[in-house]
């Protein structure tokens, strides 16, 4: 068991490392310790279902050291962001003010197809159209489009917009929601008085949302129908 | 924070319970180290001071292979069983050449035993 914890820790400093250098490219939508704790923690919960020659525990201390490690450095690197270099790159500036940095794009290993096929994926056919370009920390590109390129916005139409309402699930499976309802600062009274006024009742509904403002999305159930069709 | 504070006191009980079976299988593996090596001379095979020793060493093992059953590879459990077997029977039998070499294989089995609760067996 020492053997194993202390295997632990040196593999997991040592894919820190590898995937490190590798690169953002590698990486995908994931952090550096991330994607190394998922290598690791896939092939750690098959081991002892395969050999049952292997005893529980020598898949249960590397994952509780690496539930630990994963927890730690990502306290560490909040209240030390000066560390956060050493375990994770930083965002690379591929595009500045419409200039191309080719030295940019050959440190991140990135060549002009990919980028284009980037720019391709968000909408844009030329580089010209592109006033900045940064590959982020998990290897996303984030596109920056030059003002003639970029979408008008609202404010800039002169339209008036409402202030965007997240919706909340108020009702699932005929259910309804007490936490949902909480969100969006409404309450049962107001939904049953909203469903009264339908003609509804909760069991009549699959599913139903709900904004801050009051307005309200009913789905009704379909498996309520069929079931009162059959005799 | 929360969840730092509870990966850490999981990490804590599990380093404690490293240390102890680390210091146990290494105290009661040492011993039996000690008991093999003290065990009468093969040409004792047969005596009743030979079988008494081996069935003083099984006993001591007995003890042992209940803990590393929770925390070593089966096969190197196995290992050590079939030569504390073999010694046993080789003890009763009377058989010098047998007992010799269920003696010295034993003795590489606990090695073998040992070594993932040692420092060497992290490379």
């Amino acid at each position: 068991m020492l053997s194993i914890f202390l295997r632990t820790l040196l593999i997991y400093l040592l894919l820190i490392a590898t995937v490190r250098l590798m690169g953002k490219r590698q990486i995908g939508e994931l952090e550096v310790s991330d994607l190394v704790t998922t290598l690791l923690l896939s092939e750690l919960a098959a081991l002892p279902l395969t050999d049952l020659n292997i005893p529980v525990s020598h898949s249960a201390i590397p994952m509780i050291t690496l539930l630990f490690l994963e927890v730690a450095s990502s306290v560490v690197l909040i209240r030390l962001p000066r560390l956060k270099g050493l375990v994770s790159d930083r965002p690379t500036v591929l595009i500045r003010q419409g200039a191309l940095s080719q030295q940019a794009l050959l440190s991140a290993r990135l060549s002009i197809e990919e980028l284009m096929g980037e720019l391709r994926q968000q909408g844009y056919n030329a580089l010209d159209q592109i006033e900045d370009a940064i590959l982020e920390k998990n290897g996303k590109v984030t596109l920056l489009p030059k003002p003639a390129h970029a979408p008008p916005t609202a404010g800039q139409l002169g339209l008036k917009s409402d202030p965007p309402s997240l919706m909340h699930v108020v009702l699932s499976n005929g259910r309804i929601n007490l936490e949902g309802l909480r969100l969006v600062g409404l309450d049962t009274d107001w939904f049953m008085k909203e469903l009264k006024a339908r003609d509804l009742t909760p069991e009549d509904l699959f599913c139903a949302t709900a904004d801050s403002l009051g307005n309200l999305y009913l789905l009704p159930t379909e498996i309520k129908k069929e079931r009162k069709r059959k005799p | 924070m929360k969840i730092f504070f509870i990966s850490a006191m999981l990490l804590a009980v599990t380093l404690m319970g490293i240390l102890f079976n680390c210091l146990y299988i290494n105290n009661v593996g040492t011993d039996l180290k000690e008991q093999v090596a003290a065990l009468p001379s093969p040409e004792r095979a047969g005596t009743a001071e030979a079988i008494l020793g081996v069935e003083a060493l099984q006993c001591r093992w007995s003890e042992l292979r209940r803990i590393a059953l929770f925390t070593s590879h089966r096969l190197l459990i196995d290992r050590v069983d079939e030569q504390i077997s073999r010694l046993c029977s080789a003890a009763q039998g009377g058989d010098s050449e047998a007992y010799r070499t269920a003696a010295l294989l034993l003795s590489d089995s606990l090695d073998a035993f040992l070594h993932p609760e040692s420092l060497r067996g992290v490379l």
